[in-house]
């Protein structure tokens, strides 16, 4: 089963060269350079976040699968745009094992049943990340340093592979925004044909 | 008497008021006042309409001062942003905008100068981030007099 967490990508610098499964990893990030130096093929940080039902969710537990991650708030325009496309995602991906989240940072329950469960009928989980913890330990500490690091990580997806590793990370550019996931959809293709 | 800097932007907010001369108003009168703000460039907000219930629409709130009361709100007309890559449109604000404000003044309001707390609710975007929702405090200068 493969699951799929965009949202938060923790970047680890420490100059190792580890080989991953797919090769040529791919950071598809902001428009600048900076944003574009993030380490790809690093094991993605655990956390353990409880869904609406209030069932905890834990990556590690999750290993073994190939996994989406997309941070979102339920205001956000773009997580909003997005989000059909996502469970389109997971329908079209869900028999390869393939595992969708959504991470929403720092809103109430009730909020994000209301305004994203009950709108879009997911059919996958959607993690409350309370204190945006989880968001912030992912967040490139280069990026965008005068913001929250919760807050750059809003409309982020991510990719990681069985291995739990990150295979792909985007953060939100309103200029290409991808809210069909073409991108990420191209990168999941070629992880589980490799795979 | 102008806005004081600590009362202005945080080095977080995307929107800031320009200074405000004094609301000068007459007891028993009703008037009409802009309230200028300028979005930091590169950012937009959404506007006091959106067409998806679940973005935030800005929104112009004050407090109660007894004898003072606000009327009419008239905000500018929003601009659209496309999505890239939907159809969506967002109607937004960007650069500066203004909102006209009625004040209303009773006739037992007493001569003086007055501070009427007021905030400015708002979520911005630029290309790259949209950012949590802010609320911009600040003071409105009104002179009731004779």
């Amino acid at each position: 089963m493969l699951i799929i967490i965009i949202l938060t990508f923790a970047c680890q610098n420490n100059g190792d060269t580890k080989q991953t499964a797919v090769e040529n990893p791919e950071i598809v990030a902001g428009s600048t350079d900076e944003e574009k130096q993030f380490n790809l093929g690093e094991s993605a940080l655990d956390f353990n976040l409880p869904d609406l039902n209030g069932e905890m969710v834990s990556l590690n537990s999750l290993k073994g699968n190939v996994i989406v991650i997309h941070f979102a708030t339920t205001w956000c325009p773009f997580c909003n745009a997005e989000a059909p496309y996502l469970e389109q995602l997971y329908q079209d991906y869900k028999d390869q094992g393939v595992v969708v989240l959504i991470i929403d940072v720092k809103e109430p329950l009730e909020l994000v049943q209301e305004k994203l469960q009950d709108k879009y009928n997911f059919s996958f989980p959607l993690l409350l990340d309370s204190e945006g913890l989880v968001a912030a330990s992912y967040c490139p500490p280069e990026v965008l340093p005068d913001l929250e690091r919760d807050e750059v990580m809003l409309a982020s997806n991510l990719l990681i592979d069985a291995e739990g590793k990150i295979q792909f990370f985007s953060l939100l550019d309103s200029e290409g925004f991808d809210a069909k996931l073409i991108e990420l959809k191209a990168k999941l293709d070629a992880l589980l044909t490799s795979s | 008497m102008t806005i004081p800097k600590s009362q202005l932007l945080s080095q977080n907010h995307m929107v800031e008021v320009e200074k405000l001369p004094d609301f000068v108003i007459k007891a028993g009168n009703a008037k009409s006042f802009t309230i200028p703000f300028q979005i930091k460039y590169g950012y937009h907000i959404q506007a006091d309409t959106v067409n998806d219930d679940n973005l935030i629409a800005a929104e112009l709130t004050f407090d109660n001062i007894s004898g003072i009361d606000l009327g009419k709100l008239d905000y500018p007309e929003f601009k659209e942003f496309q999505l890239k890559g939907t159809e969506e449109k967002l109607l937004v604000f960007d650069g500066e905008f203004r909102v006209m404000v009625e004040i209303k003044v009773s006739k037992s309001a007493k001569k003086g100068s007055y501070s009427l707390p007021s905030s400015l609710y708002y979520q911005a975007c630029d290309s790259a981030r949209c950012l949590f929702p802010r609320r911009l405090n600040f003071q409105l200068p009104i002179v009731v007099s004779d």
